[in-house]
């Protein structure tokens, strides 16, 4: 079995926005290397000119009609916010330096 | 008065709604009633995360209110009923958590659609249950709140992800409850705790204020002690809804009138795929009792090989976190939730945020479905595995054309060993091979208790074409009204 590598499974990690520690790093990385491991049965399918499923009823460009509705209100909205300053969230600095 | 309350435990839904129509029970009497048996017996279980007391019993006022005041009481079809809600589904200023550590605190500041429904019919929401976190896992492990116990043997899992639903329903602490279904999350549960599961086909519920995991896959289905309530509860939750797009606009049947036909003659496949290697002898054994009853009836039963079914797992573990790592990319810590303090930057938030606030489960799905949509890896990984679906998606409907409903075990396996899999991820994954193929063709598919297998319960699945929710329920209450399966109830 060929092992993700922790080089591999940082930048996964960066992408997906998580932090991970290193025994995490060390466990994930086996735990991941058997699930896509497995997954590697679905080479042998010959997919040429298949469509991949979007939605499962075929259901495509479902419409409504455009009537105005209430939305939110701005307390609702703000309601659950961990830190908020008058009508806006509140968050850490952009730029880092 | 006790005594006479606790029949109110075996009754269906339709006579507790008769009950409370015509006064012979009060809806607060009953709504504490079932409160109390929370505190009283769930402490054993762990499946309820909030119980809400004063609001249910606010609402259950309203309801005798009601009952005192209102010609009209047809217009609640579930007049009084407590149920208890998978916490992954919003409800108003009630905490929904999905069991997630990130949205410990978080308040929903509107209903799910199913809630709003529920309420207009004179429900009464007086729980959010434990499940597996963001419905992912088969054994309701995976919970911030602690794992729930199977009520049958407190050693076992009750499976997952809505292992609280299920447990709650089974121990009887509510009527009925609402569970969700991405790959066996209604069924798989349901089976392992000797209740009734029903997964609707894809679109016939609204997902509006479910908490997207996989949303080309997810639905939201009723779980209850016999069919009969099921299809109380899905006549309520049912139909088109222009806040989820993906619903679809059909004209919803009386379920519960069509669930008492005769089933002589009707074409029923036997999924050989299903059975036999992997399965445990007492499943097979008890699987094989059910169909029995069916030709009793007069069906016609005969097997049938679906093929690229084996591949159902590898779609599913692809497609399901891929969506699943675009769904929870909402949570950074800053709009509800949790979050972490001690961040400097804004991308320090964010990653302390989901570190901190997701469990391992999580994660791991998470990074499947980032390595699965990252550039290099879609082609061999999600858009492949959306092919084979389109394909394997063909295979089943093309069943369709042969048979009127097919039928396999719903789990491979009874109630497992608390803590025997959580080590082993991709064991824990292939038990969801029977589950799983009716979310990936989008299908309905309901789990019905079928006997005992060292004293744990086992359930019978039956698969359906789109829109078939009669069908399937008909075959299942056809199978309740002979048989005793579902009467049985965990000594707790």
């Amino acid at each position: 079995m060929e092992l993700l590598s922790k080089k591999e499974l940082q930048n996964l990690a960066k992408l997906s926005h998580l932090q991970l520690d290193e025994d995490e790093l060390d466990k994930l990385a086996l735990d991941l290397s058997k699930v896509l491991e497995y997954f590697s049965s679905l080479e042998d399918i010959n997919t040429e000119s298949i469509k991949m499923t979007g939605h499962p009823l075929n259901i495509i460009n479902s419409q409504r009609e455009d009537i105005t509705s209430k939305s939110m209100n701005t307390e609702e909205v703000l309601k659950n916010a961990p830190s908020k300053l008058k009508k806006f969230f509140k968050i850490k600095k952009v730029l880092d330096k | 008065m006790l005594q006479e309350r606790d029949e109110i435990l075996e009754t269906t839904i339709k006579d507790v709604v008769n009950k409370v129509k015509t006064r012979q029970i009060k809806a607060t009497d009953l709504t504490t009633y079932f409160i109390e048996r929370i505190k009283n017996i769930d402490s054993k279980i762990n499946s309820v995360i909030t119980i809400e007391k004063e609001k249910s019993l606010k609402r259950a006022e309203e309801i005798e209110f009601i009952v005192n005041n209102n010609k009209d009481l047809d217009k609640f079809p579930l007049l009084g009923v407590p149920l208890i809600i998978k916490d992954n589904i919003s409800t108003k200023d009630i905490t929904t958590t999905a069991a997630s550590k990130i949205l410990s605190n978080y308040k929903p500041t509107f209903n799910a659609t199913v809630i709003t429904k529920l309420i207009d019919a004179g429900a009464i929401i007086i729980g959010k249950a434990n499940m597996d976190e963001f419905a992912m896992g088969s054994s309701n492990e995976n919970s911030a709140f602690g794992p729930v116990k199977n009520p049958w043997n407190l050693k076992k899992v009750p499976g997952g992800s809505s292992g609280g639903p299920a447990a709650s329903v089974a121990s009887r602490l509510c009527i009925g409850s609402l569970g969700s279904d991405t790959g066996g999350s209604i069924r798989q549960p349901a089976a392992l705790c000797g209740i009734v599961g029903l997964k609707p086909t894809y679109g016939l519920v609204s997902r509006f204020g479910l908490i997207a995991f996989g949303s080309s896959l997810d639905q939201i289905g009723p779980m209850t002690k016999n069919v009969e309530d099921c299809a109380e509860i899905l006549e309520v939750i049912a139909g088109y809804d222009n806040a989820d797009s993906t619903s679809s606009k059909i004209e919803i049947p009386k379920y519960s009138k069509e669930i008492n036909k005769e089933i002589k003659g009707m074409k029923i496949g036997i999924i050989e795929n299903l059975f036999g290697e992997g399965v445990e002898e007492g499943v097979n054994t008890s699987v094989n009792e059910s169909i029995s009853i069916l030709k009793d009836l007069g069906a016609t039963v005969s097997k049938t090989r679906i093929p690229l079914l084996e591949q159902a797992v590898s779609i599913y573990y692809l497609i399901a976190p891929s969506e699943a790592s675009s769904n929870l990319a909402r949570y950074d810590g800053f709009k509800y939730g949790f979050s972490n303090k001690s961040s400097k930057t804004i991308w320090e938030t964010i990653e302390f945020t989901r570190g901190e606030g997701f469990g391992d489960e999580v994660k791991r799905r998470i990074l499947i479905g980032t390595y699965a949509l990252s550039s290099g890896y879609y082609d061999a990984y999600y858009k492949k595995a959306q092919q084979v679906r389109t394909l394997l998606t063909e295979s089943i409907l093309n069943e369709f054309k042969k048979y009127d409903v097919l039928i396999s075990p719903t789990s491979p396996c009874v109630a497992f060993d608390l803590k025997s899999k959580v080590d082993n991820p991709l064991a824990m994954y292939l038990n969801d091979i029977c589950t799983i193929p009716a979310n990936i063709a989008g299908i309905p598919a309901i789990s019905i208790p079928c006997n005992f297998s060292d004293n744990l319960p086992v359930g019978l699945q039956i698969m359906g074409p789109h829109f078939s929710e009669s069908k399937i329920m008909n075959v299942g209450n056809s199978i309740q009204k002979i048989s005793n399966w579902h009467k049985q109830k965990p000594k707790i």
